[in-house]
């Protein structure tokens, strides 16, 4: 995707704490664990572009009328791309900071970055555990 | 922000299948049964999308020198360039990720153990770790 023009970042302290906060996942990082479907950890790190990871806040899409799902039909992703949610209070409760920041493409766009500059492997590893699929 | 997997960026490289072939040629002789699918894997990924080859020798530097009884990883690149290389069985979590200049290890057991450690120290640690998932 072409790199949008920069748009501010504005906070996201009115976001309720049960908010689904989704992310695109590549269809070849996604793996069985005991089973049962999960992404791999590495779905969970910072783009080297902007030093933060790429989510959608569930409560935006809604409130911008569209459907979460509508995502997986944008050209920006790709086909068999899959979508997995933690809710707001886990990013709150594990060092994760959420910030708005709009793009042309889809409402609800936010970006996530670690409160200590790196999210450690063993971060990515349980938020890749603790994700449901949509 | 890059959302999209086929970005590209002047600072990485998408390998050449060719040189990818060499890296994974030169230590498939002798090596656990699982290299031939994994290979194939990494290089259908190293098209596709953009990984520090750095972090990816280190990657493959680590995986040939780990036991021929170890199971089959899941390999995944990050959107970092980094390589994630993960082992999820009953219960034992493994999780080696490569960068350009550091390596770290995340460790969960199924007794409950938990650690994280660079990949330059822990060193006794990390082997243990490595046992509990081959005997997983």
């Amino acid at each position: 995707m072409a790199e949008a023009e920069v748009t501010p970042e504005t906070d996201t302290d009115d976001v309720p704490d049960e908010t689904r906060v989704v992310r695109v996942v590549r269809p070849g990082d996604v793996m069985t664990s005991e089973g049962v479907l999960r992404p791999k950890s590495s779905a969970f790190t910072d783009s080297r572009v902007d030093g933060a990871m790429s989510v959608f806040l569930e409560n935006d899409v809604l409130a911008d009328g569209q459907a979460i799902e509508d995502l997986l039909g944008l050209s920006i992703f790709e086909d068999g791309s899959t979508l997995w949610w933690l809710p707001m209070s886990y990013y709150r409760e594990n060092g994760q900071i959420v910030t708005r920041r709009k793009i042309d493409e889809f409402p609800g766009h936010a970006n996530v970055r670690d409160a200590v500059g790196k999210r450690s492997a063993g971060k990515m590893t349980r938020m890749a555990k603790a994700s449901t699929l949509i | 922000m890059t959302i999209t997997s086929n970005q590209t960026d002047a600072s990485f490289h998408l390998a050449s299948q060719a040189n990818v072939a060499v890296q994974v040629s030169s230590v498939l002789a002798q090596r656990q049964p699982w290299w031939p699918s994994v290979s194939y894997e990494i290089r259908q990924m190293v098209e596709t999308y953009p990984v520090d080859m750095h972090a990816l020798n280190r990657s493959l530097t680590w995986l040939v020198n780990l036991p021929r009884s170890m199971p089959r990883p899941e390999i995944g690149f990050g959107e970092d360039g980094s390589v994630s290389v993960e082992w999820d069985r009953r219960g034992n979590v493994l999780h080696a990720r490569f960068e350009r200049e550091c390596a770290e290890i995340y460790f969960c057991g199924a007794n409950g153990d938990e650690f994280e450690t660079s990949m330059d120290a822990g060193e006794d640690k990390i082997r243990s770790a490595v046992v509990s998932i081959v005997v997983s």
